[in-house]
């Protein structure tokens, strides 16, 4: 999910990454809606407030909701930095990090949620603050490793993409057309997981309450450890492999002392003299 | 090298900007204390559905969402605290606000909660609208005036 860059991708690669973000950021958006009443995963609502805002004189309302559209903005541009930066050193480190940012920011709203949290509005800012901060690291980074593929934390423009595609198919060459085809399972699947996240986040927030964020940082830690997994397995299935191979041959090498001199004097019997 | 400069003066002007907007307001959490009195309260989509919510409201089925207070005086004190009073007798709830200002959430001790949205809060008019559920069919707004408290030139008078 995190190691391969770009077009190096493969549909399976962006349909594991974008069902897993999108089902975490479908379960932080409406927890940050029942808990702090706004939205935390998409700004496109924001912008539109902040407008209103601004029309209607309420300058502390305004600075707030500019600040959280800044600070899902600097997510993005944070999670790019690393990709971007270091790619070259370490592709699986570049990518894993923005993540590791984002389990920390979701759990430092866990824990403080759950044992500080007193209810004041500069609490429940500084929290939302962090949870689009984020959101727009997880944003940042599933859209640049995918060449813009993937993207998961709103779904204005999967939703737009959907209606393109299923235009689209009303063509037959379309519908025969297995880049568009592998593109629409992509984003149904976005669509379905992030819905999922939201309902399993609706259902469970009641009982959960901040304990939910902890829920959505395991996700993530799959996220991070589904490649890391892969490698060290391939890594130790490798090395095992070579090992009982090295050990079966010097097993075979024991109980057959003579095969090399054998070998030895047949393979100059072989070779013709010239 | 340079480039990294210029974005850090980007980012930093930013974050000032924010600072200075947030210095030259005042946060709904101090603007909302002191004591307000309701003057007004109506529904937007018309009389005609008040007495649904009305009715609605007595057969507890907008339970435990909505509530309605008429004629009150209501004291919003620092620590959360909100006073009512309500035909000479008073009542200690607790308030919070949420969102980025604009949700009012009052807390009973049976652990009711009501929802309110700060349509418009400033020194003289607080408006709230209270939304109801899908059974009332309706939203009611609470229209609230600052009382005016006696002021130190009042008080040597």
């Amino acid at each position: 999910m995190l190691r391969k860059y770009s077009n190096s991708r493969t549909l399976g690669d962006n349909v594991k990454l974008g069902v897993l973000t999108a089902f975490s950021a479908g379960m932080v958006n409406i927890a940050s809606l029942l808990l702090f009443f706004s939205f935390s995963s998409n700004v496109t609502g924001h912008y539109a407030i902040l407008a209103a805002e601004l029309v209607k004189g309420n300058l502390y309302q305004a600075a707030v909701v500019l600040g959280w559209i800044f600070l899902f903005f600097f997510g993005g541009f944070v999670s790019n930095m690393f990709v971007i930066h270091m790619n070259k050193k370490n592709t699986y480190v570049a990518h894993a990090l923005p993540i590791v940012l984002e389990i920390i920011c979701l759990v430092a709203v866990g824990i403080y949620g759950q044992f500080f949290y007193k209810e004041t509005l500069v609490e429940t800012e500084a929290m939302l603050a962090l949870m689009l901060f984020a959101m727009g690291l997880q944003n940042g980074l599933t859209a640049s490793i995918s060449n813009f593929a993937v993207k998961t934390t709103h779904l204005t423009g999967v939703t737009t993409d959907l209606g393109i595609l299923f235009s689209m198919f009303t063509h037959k060459e379309h519908r025969k057309n297995n880049e568009l085809k592998g593109k629409a399972i992509l984003l149904l699947s976005i669509a379905a997981a992030y819905l999922a996240g939201a309902v399993v986040s609706g259902i469970t927030y009641m009982h959960m309450g901040f304990r939910l964020f902890y829920a959505v940082s395991l996700f993530l830690v799959v996220v991070i450890f589904y490649d890391f997994y892969k490698l060290k397995l391939f890594r130790y299935l490798s090395n095992k492999r070579t090992k009982t191979q090295a050990i079966q041959l010097e097993t075979i090498a024991k109980q057959l002392p003579n095969i090399p001199e054998q070998k030895k004097k047949r393979t100059q019997e072989e070779v013709p003299a010239y | 090298m340079k480039l990294w400069i210029t974005y850090s003066v980007v980012f930093l002007f930013g974050i000032l900007g924010l600072f200075l907007l947030f210095n030259a307001s005042t946060s709904p959490e101090k603007v909302i204390l002191g004591k307000w009195k309701e003057t007004d309260w109506k529904f937007e989509k018309g009389i005609a559905f008040a007495a649904d919510i009305a009715a609605a409201s007595k057969a507890k089925a907008t339970q435990p969402e909505f509530s309605f207070h008429k004629a009150e005086d209501w004291e919003f004190l620092p620590g959360g605290y909100l006073r009512l009073k309500i035909a000479g007798q008073q009542e200690l709830l607790t308030w919070r606000i949420k969102g980025r200002g604009h949700v009012l959430q009052i807390q009973y001790g049976n652990d009711r909660i009501e929802n309110y949205q700060l349509t418009v809060l400033d020194k003289n008019k607080m408006v709230l609208n209270a939304e109801s559920d899908v059974q009332a069919r309706g939203i009611s707004q609470l229209i609230f005036e600052r009382e005016k408290s006696e002021t130190y030139a009042q008080k040597i008078q």
